[in-house]
């Protein structure tokens, strides 16, 4: 049986382990709840953008604007949103592994944009086309970060650097499933285009406004997306901090069983020693 | 003049300001645009500037950063990037 010393250690290095889980979760906790307000408030915004755009999308005028104009691909960038951090679960391997199979299918030339501070290391390791990485995103982000991400890929997408922008992100489904999933941003889709019902009136024109709109609508899918990997990120930190937890609850439990264990066990040696000297002594 | 035309202002974070107003003039790329009740359909670029509102018994100023606008039905929705309500 270990002696009560180790065993003293042991329980200290569980006890200190379970501080920093419980507190990692509560700050996940917290992140969470401010990502997910802001994924509430956004989608009014990002609704009407899209109701906005799909209303002029059917102008002549407006389908010259360059984002909606799909033109020959010749290469392909992947935004690929990892975590800040590890520490949860499988939310960033997962997502690793699902850009390395679609890497796999990908037959054009491509690139991918990082962005996260996440799995450095990993990342160069899987061999995949990492061509920058943005670090800087906060685990809670402002719609100016994400307009600085919108003014690059934007600014990507016009200046030729790529003719087809792919989102790659954990699709947050509930607080405890996050799946990946991709998504196209750029050129916008005919759905996305949309159908007219009614006849407007647009001031000043059609290419300005559609322009203008573009942006606002792209901003939003990508605030929107970078929020939904965060809040992602947090609720798979928070469960694996809740399981982690638990875990040390359970470790603790046994160790202090054990502790007693071999106190008692102490006692009895130290008792029955005491007892085999004194009657060493009165057989005398 | 009646409040008739629902206004909503809608920004990243939220609904900025959401009131039934009689008149509205929106700062615009090419100058303000007055909207009174039933406008006829219109989608117009907002540009930066102050947005003035009117309804019974006051009006408010909101400063806009720019974006974009519809109005329809009577119901305005204007989308901004920032928008500060000034009190």
């Amino acid at each position: 049986m270990a002696n009560v010393r180790a065993i003293r250690t042991r329980i200290k290095s569980v006890q200190s382990t379970q501080k920093i889980t419980k507190s990692m979760k509560m700050v996940a906790a917290a992140k969470l709840k401010r990502t997910q307000q802001s994924m509430t408030s956004l989608r009014p915004y990002a609704d009407a953008a899209r109701q906005m755009l799909q209303r002029v999308g059917t102008d002549p005028e407006a389908r010259q604007n360059i984002y909606l104009t799909p033109r020959e691909v010749k290469r392909v960038c992947y935004v690929l949103f990892v975590g800040n951090r590890g520490l949860c679960g499988v939310y960033n391997t997962a997502l690793l592994k699902y850009m390395e199979a679609l890497a796999e299918r990908e037959t054009r030339p491509f690139s991918v944009l990082v962005v996260g501070r996440w799995g450095r290391d990993l990342l160069a390791a899987s061999g995949l086309p990492i061509g920058e990485t943005m670090e800087n995103i906060s685990d809670a982000p402002s719609p100016q970060e994400a307009r600085t991400l919108g003014e690059k890929l934007k600014a990507m997408y016009s200046g030729g650097e790529a003719d087809e922008i792919v989102l790659v992100y954990e699709r947050y489904c509930s607080a405890l499933r996050q799946e990946p999933e991709s998504r196209i941003l750029l050129p916008l889709t005919a759905e996305e285009a949309g159908v007219r019902q009614t006849e407007y009136l647009i001031e000043p024109d059609a290419a300005a406004l559609v322009a203008q709109l573009g942006e606002l609508y792209l901003d939003s899918v990508i605030y929107a997306t970078l929020l939904e990997a965060r809040t992602g990120e947090h609720s798979a930190r928070m469960t694996a901090m809740t399981a982690a937890s638990d875990n040390t609850e359970q470790l603790l439990g046994k160790l202090n069983l054990q502790l007693n264990h071999a106190r008692q066990a102490a006692i009895t040696t130290e008792i029955s020693e005491i007892v085999g000297g004194a009657n060493a002594l009165n057989a005398k | 003049m009646e409040d008739r035309i629902h206004l909503r202002l809608v920004t990243p974070g939220g609904s900025a300001l959401e009131r039934t107003v009689s008149y509205v003039r929106v700062p615009t790329p090419e100058g303000s645009v007055g909207i009174l009740a039933n406008h006829a359909p219109m989608l117009f670029a907002v540009g930066k500037g102050t947005m003035l509102c009117r309804y019974e018994g006051g009006e408010t100023r909101v400063r806009l950063s720019g974006g974009v606008g519809s109005v329809e039905d009577n119901q305005l929705t204007i989308l901004a990037e920032e928008a500060a309500v000034e009190t």
